[in-house]
């Protein structure tokens, strides 16, 4: 089996993921965890015996690199050994598309140039000279309309052919290297290889409408609620049936575990501690991820998202950010982890290390079971799913305002005087293609919360059940810590317990809430669900008031980011200093605030 | 910033049209593409009118 390998390379936006599910069908894993097309996608596809091996470049204008993808993108096109570079141009906009490709061709010979959206190139009445095009450019040239699946076989066979092609002997294109130049030439050969045209059909009127004076924030609002209820609501049905099913394959565990007489240390261990804690997570994250993050990949690929950020621009500004932030703050609401991979949407380098540095004040996924739990032991009477919903609603808009306040006293503190600039392009509006997208988005989060049950999860678990069952002169290590930690968790409003939970939380923010009742009610594992009925009941023998919960409240929301955003942060910014910083920053504002808050509480400065 | 803008296009002789704005960002058609700009970069850039019969 000869193998090859291939790369696709292009401008953002021009439908070079949809060329590459294409290809490789679903062959194909993503390297990374990506909850956007920032990360790279490897994939392979067959020829009779041959195997094509084909990975997915982040989108880059030039090889002149500003950001860490398109760093990633270039690197990959000039240095590794590729059998075949296929450019991927938007057929109605080949005028500056071209510019990546002239400056690659400027090193590379072995190039495809694919002219997609050829639909949309139609309905624009724009018709290219492909024959022309060839003849100047010296590379085959390959029209696609990859949402349509047409054009896809031909691409296949021109890279098969091309693979097998030896460049040796092929005269380089003479380009000279500066941009304005290229992009003259780029320019040129459009207009000789156009032959109708542009009929500008782009909807313009949904962009007024998006932006306009009224309609814009109450559109986005309603959109991003609707976002959310489906994600909460949703999720609370599949949650259910996970913990169903893990608990019966809990049972049959157990069975095994009796009839291979095992200890109760490793019974221990093994199902009270790890299997357990991966069950929880799984349960708690899986769903809301699995509902969250495909929508929102269906508003990016609709294209409403740019304009999301085009709007809330001027307020950011204000605060010393980005535009663009407003996204990376919805991402983080699904993940944090996945929030801050996200800011590589921003290219000023300055309002990127700000929105991964904020990004935690947005509570993500794991933390609204916790929170909606609590805010429902601060109501009763009537209309109680109704005031819960306004609690988590004020929770969220207080999170946002400390997400601005802190951006604006990083930009002019740490960050003072760097320089933040904006540049969005606003890609037309193009229609999903609902099923693939839906069904990549769940396998890709799917497999990231498995994966992240499993490095982070299993090994806390394990320390869980430990810490509690280990004894040292009769006490547990967790009570050990719990005594040390609860004078200063009076402070704070809360307790020991509370304080302790969050710590070891620390790998995993759904463990938090599980970890405080088991604790009380001297549990060695965390309980299912399903015993949570005298929650009240047990917190409030515990020595919780309103207060505690509130505090509580204010911790969850404003504490130290899990350990996966942790590491995450170290990865992008590559600064253990900044990893520090973003650990201390959320956390030093929770225990400010929730200092504040009892005080003023107990000191009956509210009556 | 400036390199960026001319890989979008925005080069000596290019034509750029508005299309509409929101507060202080800026949305400009050029080679057929909508970039959006902030207001105040937006202003730096020289353009000539060109009415267009």
């Amino acid at each position: 089996m000869k193998k090859f390998d291939i790369a696709l390379i292009g401008n953002p936006n021009v439908g070079k993921s949809t060329i590459f599910n294409a290809l490789t069908n679903l062959h194909q894993h993503t390297g990374n965890w990506s909850g956007k097309t920032v990360m790279m996608a490897q994939g392979s596809f067959k020829i009779d015996e041959y195997i094509f091996n084909v990975i997915d470049l982040p989108g880059t204008y030039s090889l002149n690199a500003k950001s860490k993808d398109e760093e990633i993108a270039c690197e990959c096109i000039l240095k590794s050994k590729l059998d075949a570079i296929i450019i991927i141009l938007d057929e109605s906009r080949i005028g500056r598309n071209l510019l990546l490709a002239l400056q690659i061709m400027r090193h590379k010979k072995n190039i495809i140039l694919v002219l997609n959206f050829a639909d949309e190139a139609k309905q624009n009445n724009i018709i290219i000279n492909k024959a022309l095009m060839k003849k100047i450019l010296n590379v085959p040239i390959v029209e696609t309309s990859a949402r349509n699946n047409t054009g896809i076989n031909i691409l296949r066979y021109e890279i098969y052919k091309t693979c097998q092609k030896d460049y040796e002997a092929n005269k380089k294109l003479n380009l000279p290297e500066q941009t304005d130049k290229l992009l003259e030439i780029a320019d040129t050969i459009e207009k000789r290889c156009i032959k109708k045209n542009f009929a500008d059909k782009s909807n313009i009127m949904l962009d007024n409408i998006l932006t306009s004076k009224f309609f814009a924030l109450p559109i986005m609002f309603l959109m991003l609620l609707i976002v959310f209820w489906i994600t909460i609501f949703g999720a609370n049905y599949f949650s259910d049936l996970l913990t169903f099913f893990f608990s019966k394959l809990e049972i049959i565990l157990r069975k095994i575990f009796d009839f291979c007489n095992a200890s109760d240390f490793l019974r221990g261990i093994f199902i009270d501690g790890m299997y357990r804690t991966l069950v929880w997570v799984i349960s708690v994250m899986l769903p809301p991820m699995a509902i969250f993050f495909p929508l929102f990949t269906l508003l990016e690929d609709f294209g409403l998202l740019p304009r999301i950020a085009f709007n809330l621009d001027s307020i950011f500004k204000k605060f010393g950010s980005n535009g663009k932030q407003s996204l990376t703050m919805c991402m983080g609401f699904g993940c944090n982890a996945a929030g801050v991979v996200s800011c590589r949407i921003i290219d000023s380098k300055r309002d990127k290390l700000i929105a991964i540095l904020t990004n935690n004040f947005v509570p993500c996924n794991g933390r609204f079971p916790g929170l909606i739990i609590l805010a429902s032991m601060l109501v009763c009477g009537k209309f109680v799913s109704l005031k819960i919903a306004l609690i988590i609603s004020l929770a969220i808009i207080s999170c946002v305002i400390m997400t601005l306040l802190v951006s604006k006293i990083l930009s002019v503190t740490i960050f003072k005087g760097r320089p933040s600039f904006f540049i969005l392009e606003l890609a037309p509006y193009r229609k999903p293609k609902f099923f693939h997208t839906i069904v990549r988005s769940i396998f890709d989060k799917t497999l990231f919360v498995l994966w992240r049950a499993i490095i982070v999860a299993i090994p806390a678990g394990i320390l869980i059940w430990l810490f509690a069952n280990l004894n040292i002169h009769q006490v547990s290590i967790f009570n050990i810590i719990t005594k040390f930690l609860d004078p200063f968790g009076k402070i704070m409003g809360l307790d020991g317990t509370i304080l302790a939970a969050f710590l070891l939380g620390m790998p995993a923010n759904e463990i938090v809430f599980p970890l405080i009742i088991m604790s009380y009610t001297n549990n060695l594992s965390l309980i299912p669900i399903e015993n949570f009925n005298n929650i009240n009941q047990i917190l409030k023998i515990n020595g919780w008031n309103a207060t505690t919960i509130i505090c509580t409240i204010i911790f969850y929301l404003y504490h130290f980011p899990c350990s996966t955003t942790l590491l995450t942060i170290k990865k992008e910014t590559g600064s253990l200093k900044l990893t520090l910083l973003a650990f201390i920053l959320p956390t030093l504002i929770g225990i400010i605030l929730c200092i504040g808050f009892n005080f003023l509480k107990t000191s009956n400065f509210f009556l | 910033m400036r390199e960026r803008l001319k890989e979008l296009g925005f080069i000596e002789g290019a034509s750029i049209k508005f299309l509409y704005k929101f507060n202080t960002s800026f949305a400009f058609k050029i080679k057929n593409t909508i970039i959006g700009l902030r207001k105040e970069d937006a202003e730096k850039i020289i353009v000539e009118e060109y009415m267009q019969k």
